[in-house]
């Protein structure tokens, strides 16, 4: 019903390229909604209580994942949302810490 | 003797009488000689006098005759078939022959003329609106095809890039296309051609936008107490392409910002759309407002102008759905100031899946999910004051037609899913509320591997949690 390029004012490349799709994004609590755009409001309607991953938002909008970013990418400029990168990949930890972590998901 | 002298006088005598007999018997015979002349002739000028007055009315008919050819129909013509505006068809040259069979055979010629026009029109008209109702169908459905292998192509690449940007110009230029469609059909005496599901009118407004060249000068203004509410399906597209209307001339006179709100009336919602171009005169205002009233089927020789083609489009489309349009009111900003209304009859439910997925997005996140909803209808003061059956869900058991708006704004305070009316109703969640679900802040190398342990434990009620709520808590009514 509604197009995608309405809900991002004509734009398609987000303006931040460090968005993923495993992007967590965090609402900041005090900064007002009035003034949002629909789509932008709606996002910060879903982040407010928690937090949710880029994917998640564009699921729950039901819009394309390149969508999503525009209007996230957005509300990040804005100060709506800090995004925080996704956990870092497990090649990062030791051996020995896995092992432990496999223990006791073991012991669970 | 006597005799001898009498008898001349006897024949003076018989021969004065005998005289005075021709005499009196001519002087009769004159008589009757010069009455019959006198018959004869006013027998002859009254046969004169028939002859001038029938030269006269053959004359008269002649000149009528052509009068009919040269002028009287020529003039229906261009009345009838060429559409001339101010043309006065002429009535009888002499108007001694007012109610004659001349008149009337006339005047049936005439009647005629304007039948078969009328006839070859309809006929025509009826022909061409079939055959562009089938092209526009065709049409419709390759840009729908196309409009969806856009989407299939944003949702494969999700990596945005010049390809997206190329992709959503495309995007634009087939929703206009099939804007265009839309208005051929209806023009054609045709629905939209589209049927949807219940929508809001957040996307009512949005999807409208989207349609019209300059989008992005439309500004909507959102508030999610009327802008989340449902339309009824039948007439989501309608209302749109209306509204879409109202858009376009909004836009194309005026070339500052165009302001659209949702506002609660007393017999329903009215979409507003304001600009701040030159307004209309007192003239375009009532040929606007004449247009906007008139529900026939149009006639695309009558239009003559884009902003008037329009108004009839919006004329007719509220005229078949039920809803009303209106331009009457001046607006703040100086421009027009046009308002669909749609009527509280014309609301609808939220569809079944729509529903599921924003409150199944709620229930995970909110603490007391699954104590929520039963809370909540606990307090309702109805609920608790009316004994329960139980087997009629809240939703229908109050079907109000015509929802009262102390009670639907009254509900601010603790929010139900849906109002007494039966409207849905979002959850608005507390903005000071703070995130007590799970959180990614477990996960880090330093930690202790048993609090690292106690983390994934915490984090798999979670997901139980999360994955078990869905179902108990996925639907707004507690039965």
């Amino acid at each position: 019903m509604v197009r995608s390029y309405t809900v991002t004012g004509g734009r398609a490349t987000p303006s931040r390229t460090s968005l993923d799709e495993a992007t967590l994004l965090i609402a900041d609590h005090k900064m007002p909604l009035t003034g949002l755009n629909p789509h932008a409001h709606r996002v910060m309607d879903l982040c407010l209580p928690g937090v949710l991953s880029v994917a998640e938002v564009g699921h729950h909008l039901q819009l394309p994942g390149a969508v999503t970013k525009v209007i996230v990418s957005g509300l990040v400029d804005s100060g709506h949302l800090v995004a925080r990168s996704p956990v870092p990949a497990a090649q990062q930890h030791d051996m020995a810490l896995l092992e432990r972590i496999l223990d006791a998901l073991h012991a669970l | 003797m006597i005799e001898s002298h009498l008898l001349p006088e006897l024949f003076l005598g018989g021969g004065l009488a005998a005289a005075l007999v021709a005499l009196v018997l001519q002087t009769r015979g004159k008589h009757r000689l010069k009455q019959a002349k006198a018959a004869v002739e006013e027998r002859s000028e009254q046969a004169r006098q028939r002859a001038e007055l029938e030269r006269y009315a053959n004359r008269a008919a002649e000149s009528e005759a052509r009068h009919l050819v040269e002028r009287r129909l020529p003039a229906v013509v261009d009345v009838e078939a060429r559409g001339h505006p101010g043309v006065v068809v002429p009535g009888l040259l002499e108007p001694d022959l007012k109610g004659t069979p001349v008149d009337s055979a006339y005047s049936a010629a005439e009647d005629l003329v304007r039948e078969a026009v009328a006839i070859t029109r309809e006929s025509i008209g009826r022909d061409a609106r079939a055959g562009v109702r089938g092209i526009a169908d065709e049409a419709q459905t390759y840009l729908v095809r196309l409009q969806m292998k856009i989407d299939e192509e944003l949702d494969k690449y999700p990596s945005a890039g010049a390809y997206h940007q190329s992709l959503t110009d495309i995007d634009h230029f087939a929703t206009r296309a099939l804007h265009t469609l839309q208005r051929l059909r209806i023009l054609a005496g045709s629905w939209p051609g589209v049927q949807r599901a219940n929508c809001t009118f957040r996307e009512i407004v949005e999807s409208a936008r989207g349609r019209i060249d300059a989008y992005d000068r439309v500004s909507f203004t959102y508030l999610p107490r009327t802008a989340e509410l449902f339309v009824e399906g039948r007439v989501v597209e309608p209302v749109t392409v209306a509204l879409t209307e109202l858009l376009n001339n909004a836009t194309s006179y005026s070339s500052d910002r165009v302001t659209v709100y949702v506002q609660e009336v007393q017999s329903g919602f009215s979409i507003v759309v304001e600009d701040t171009g030159l307004g209309m005169n007192v003239f375009q205002r009532e040929e606007a407002e004449r247009l906007l009233r008139r529900s026939t089927v149009m006639d695309v020789t009558n239009l003559r102008d884009e902003r008037q083609l329009g108004f009839a489009i919006v004329g007719r489309l509220a005229g078949d759905y039920g809803f009303r349009a209106d331009v009457g009111a001046p607006s703040a900003g100086g421009g027009v100031k046009a308002v669909i209304l749609v009527p509280n009859a014309l609301m609808g439910d939220a569809p079944e899946d729509t529903g599921a997925v924003h409150i199944g997005r709620d229930a995970p996140a909110a603490p007391a999910a699954p104590a929520a909803p039963a809370g909540g209808t606990a307090v309702r003061p109805e609920a608790a004051g009316r004994p329960r059956t139980g087997d009629t869900p809240p939703a229908e058991a109050a079907p109000a037609p015509a929802p009262d708006p102390a009670g639907s704004r009254g509900i601010a305070a603790e929010p139900p899913l849906s109002t007494d009316s039966g409207l849905p109703k979002r959850r608005r969640r507390s903005r000071t509320r703070t995130p007590e679900g799970p959180s990614q802040e477990a996960a880090s190398d330093t930690t202790d591997p048993d609090t690292l342990a106690a983390g994934f434990d915490q984090m798999r009620r979670a997901l139980s949690a999360g994955y078990a709520a869905p179902d108990t808590g996925g639907t707004p009514t507690d039965d």
